[in-house]
Parts: structure tokens; sequence; C-alpha cells
């Protein structure tokens, strides 16, 4: 079991610091036509059934 | 992930009358149980509120019960972020199977949310993170602490339909605000106060309950009920993942030096800003950016922590673009972020329709993003999950019985095969087992799967069952089972 973090020195820095780092993510837009179709067929009053007790 | 790490998650239920929840909430418990096939049923008292019967530890080296009316399940103590993912949807796959094998799957469902639109209600998704007793906690780290928590919101929201009168002060009970926004977080309604110990009441940003469930001289316990239950998987590492990183922050002490004026109105006020702007009041007075604010903290871990092992590096190179994208190009986290997802989703669905966000299909629609089963959730249909962190469903489904192997739970699940066949009256918890006749064990390290007891204990256990026939039932397969 580690007792302290295992520290190990950057070998670049950060993407604010200008250096090596992770761009943006792809933007891949998902085709939601049939997603969309699947919508239509939800109960529109489903959540007014969803009544819950308060938990923690 | 250099600590171990666990979720709960109160599941909500939803049948074709208000009533019938509490019935099939029993019965999908009793199945689960009643078979011992995927655990075993606590038959002592654990609290006052948990009576014998109520709930169990499963084989994989987590915890189902009820709890307050829900059905809620413990993922096993977990030493990676992918475990986390793995166990976290395990407890979906158990509660749909239980559905399917009971013939509910029609007019039963689970939902993975945090609020009844029409009541007030809310129930949670709490994260427990192992953090070294020596953790240096002083003032200004706490405080820093709580500014990454509240920040966090940005990447971590599970988004919903409408607002929650919230509770001011203790007791007080929350009722349905407006109804016509979006908001980016389900608990922002309900949280009113920065570090407090209670879990119903006045909730709290950290909630101060420390309860190490393992060596109380060597570990604390952050446990933290303010997040909202995500569905993405990128949503639910860089939950988790990110908030581990800031703890090693902390142990190392290099957590930035970041204290905001009023984190608990801070954290309200963005979650009712889903277009920003995110600006937030420092404690010196000063006027920024929260996403700047993150990135500091996202700074700090890549200057510590890049490079120390593949999962870190990948944690960090999804962090960072996240952090650039809810800059520039929110929408590039569609599939990532929850609450980006969903409200994307839902104006596309409002355009087709023709409908403001007051319309009560919305909050159908928003209970449909969180449903449990992966055929009928809106939210599952639109992930797009970094490649690392995209799971079978074979894996998942291995994680519905098998424990983690690098961790306590692994220990815990020996044992209760061994009990499951043997049945002496015994008594289970997180870091100890007890077995009438013979000493108990405690499972007092997390992080060890096999610790030294062990070998003694089994043998202990062996020799009384020898000695004491009492203690044998017939086995499974002899009790035709």
């Amino acid at each position: 079991m580690p007792d302290q973090a295992q520290k190990t020195r950057p070998t670049g820095s950060g993407p604010s610091g200008g250096g090596e780092g992770p761009g943006s993510p792809k933007v891949d837009k998902p085709n939601t036509e049939e997603l969309l179709k699947r919508m239509r067929k939800v109960d529109p009053d489903q959540a007014k059934r969803y009544r819950q007790r308060t938990g923690q | 992930m250099n600590r171990i790490a666990g979720l709960e998650t109160e599941y909500g239920c939803l049948t074709n009358t208000p009533a019938g929840s509490f019935i099939a909430v029993e019965r999908v418990r009793d199945w689960i149980f009643g078979r011992e096939e995927f655990g075993l049923i606590d038959v002592h008292h654990r609290d006052w509120d948990e009576p014998p019967g109520n709930g169990g530890f499963l084989f994989n080296g987590g915890r189902v019960y009820i709890d307050m009316g829900h059905l809620e399940y413990c993922t096993p103590e977990c030493y990676s972020l992918l475990d986390i993912l793995k166990y976290d949807r395990a407890g979906d796959a158990l509660a749909v199977h239980a559905l399917k094998s009971l013939g509910l799957a029609g007019e039963v469902s689970f939902i993975r949310n945090n609020i009844d639109h029409y009541t007030g209600a809310t129930f949670g998704c709490h994260e427990n993170y192992l953090v070294r007793r020596s953790a240096p906690l002083t003032e200004t780290n706490v405080l820093s602490l709580l500014t990454f928590l509240t920040l966090r919101l940005l990447y971590t929201g599970a988004g919903r339909v409408g607002t929650t009168l919230a509770a001011e002060w203790r007791g007080e009970i929350s009722r349905p605000g407006s109804d016509g926004v979006f908001q980016m977080s389900q608990r922002a309604d309900y949280i009113n106060n920065d570090l407090y110990e209670w879990v119903q009441f006045n909730r709290s940003i950290i909630n101060t309950r420390d309860e190490p469930l393992g060596d109380p001289r060597k570990f604390r316990r952050l446990h933290l009920l303010h997040g909202d239950t995500s569905v993405l998987p990128a949503t639910v590492l860089l939950k988790v993942g990110t908030t581990s990183l800031m703890l090693d922050l902390l142990e190392i002490n290099h957590l930035p030096k970041v204290v905001l004026a009023d984190a608990v109105k801070t954290f309200r006020a963005m979650s009712h800003q889903p277009d920003g702007p995110w600006l937030v009041r420092l404690a010196d007075g000063r006027c920024t950016d929260a996403v700047e604010l993150l990135q500091r903290f996202f700074d700090a871990a890549w200057a510590e922590f890049h490079g120390r092992d593949t999962e870190t590096d990948v944690l960090l190179d999804v962090w960072g673009s996240t952090l650039k994208a809810l800059s520039s190009e929110p929408q590039a986290l569609i599939g990532k972020v929850d609450w980006i997802t969903k409200r994307w989703l839902l104006k596309r669905f409002m355009e087709q329709e023709k409908i403001d966000w007051d319309d009560p299909w919305l909050k159908a629609q928003d209970l449909e993003f969180h449903h449990i089963d992966p055929t009928r959730s809106l939210g599952w249909a639109m992930s797009q999950p970094p490649p690392a962190w995209d799971l079978s469903e074979k894996t998942i489904e291995a994680s519905v019985l098998e424990p983690p192997s690098n961790s306590r739970a692994h220990a815990r699940s020996q044992i209760m095969h061994l009990l499951r066949e043997h049945a002496p009256p015994y008594s289970i918890d997180w870091e100890i087992i007890g077995v009438e006749g013979i000493n108990p064990l405690n499972l007092l390290n997390p992080f060890d799967p096999s610790p030294p007891e062990l070998k003694t204990w089994f043998a202990e256990f062996s020799a009384a069952l020898k000695g004491n026939s009492a203690m044998t039932r017939p086995s499974r397969k002899e009790s035709g089972k």
C-alpha cells in the first residue's frame, strides 16, 4: 500500500503553460433522429407518477 | 488512483402507481438475496433503521439495502477508476436483472437521478474517498478543497429541468419552484452549508462525518453528498478521478490556495447559469472565471502527477480537454458531460415538438435520461466515452459477481462464499467479520486483498467447523438449492 502519493515530475507543462497537453475533444455530433423518435413515445406524464421520498 | 474510493447510489423507483415503489423495492431486494447467488442478507442489526433482512453485502464486495424507501447500492472498495465505473454499472445491471427475472420490467423502472420534480424530494449519490490521516487539513487547504468541490459542478452536473425552492434551514421542507428553466445540477438547490455533519438536513458540500471504515489511526473518509448521480462514463470518472487527484495534492500539501467568498452561494448560482458567465467571487474580493480557477487545480495536478501511470495520464488528458471545451466549445462535450448532453438533447426535442422548458414532457424525458436499463436510457444512447473508459457489457456483467482483485473487497468476498456454504451465525461489515465461536476478523486496511490475519482466521474457522457440527448446515447441493 502506498503511504504517500507516488510523485513523478512532469514531462511537460499543462495546457495553460503552453507546452504539451490535451487539446479540445473531437466534436462528433450524434445522430439523434432515432432517439428523438423514441422520445416521442415517452409518457408525457411519467414524472408525475415518480413520487419519491427524500433520502440522504 | 492513489486511494480507495466508492460510490453509494440511491435509486428512484418509477411504477405505474405511486405506492407501487415500496413493494417493488422490497421484491427486488428479496430477489437479490433470496437465492444467495449475489450476496448474503444481514442477520443482525446494523443500526436502528437497518434491522436484519434490510439488506446485505454482495459477493462483488458491494452492498444493497433499503434506505429511507430507496433501493441503495454501494460499490465495493475500488482502487482504480475503471473499477469505479465497472462496479457502479454493476449495481444498475443487478437491478435490471432483478426486474426482468421478477417479470416487473414493464411496470417498474429504476432511475439513477436525485430529484422528484413534483415534490421537492431529493436523494443522493454519495462519494467516498479514503484520505490518509497525515493529510494536512489546515483551514486554507480545506477551503481550497471546498472551492474545487464547488467549481467541479461545471463538468460533473447531471442537469435538470426546473428548480426546487431550497431549504433555508434544518428541517424546512423544500418545495418545487420555477419550471421554465434548465439548471446544471440536480443537488445544488438542496445544499445549504459548506461543512456539516448531517446527511439529510442542512446538507453541505463537505460532509464532515469522519467514519474511516478502516484503521482510524491511518485513514479518514471524505464523504461527499453534494454531487449528482452521474450517467455518462466520462462524467462518472471525471467526478471521481479529479476529486481523487485533488486529494493527492492535499496529501502532499500542494493544493492551490484558492478560496471562494461564499462556496454555497457560488454553487447554487452557477447551477442556474448554464450559459454562463461563470464568474465567481473570491475571498479576497476579486471576481474571476471559474474555468480559469479549475485550470489552476488542473495545472497543479499535471505538474505533480503527469507521467505517474497510464490511468492518471488518461484522466489528465480528458480533464484538460474538458476544461478547454468548457471555455470555447461546450458542444464538444456532448456524450461526455451529463448536463451539456441532456440540455442539447432536450433542446432538439423542444424544437421538434415546439414546446418550452415548462412543458411536463421535458420532466418525463429528464427521467428517461437517467433510466438504468441501457436499452432505455437516453443518456446511454448519447454516450461517447473516451476509448480508455469504454467498458463492454461482458465486463460489467462479470462485475456483478466478482469483487475487485486488489482491495479488501476481495477478502470479504472470499469469506462470504465460505459463510454461504456453512452458514454459522455471522455478522458482516466493511471492516470486520464476526462468526459465532471464533475471534472476529478485522479488515482494517482497505488496500489489502489478502491480509495476513486471513490465514489464521480460516484455520480457526475450519477447526470450529470440525468441533461444532451446529455451525454447518447442509451444503447448497444437499439442500437442493
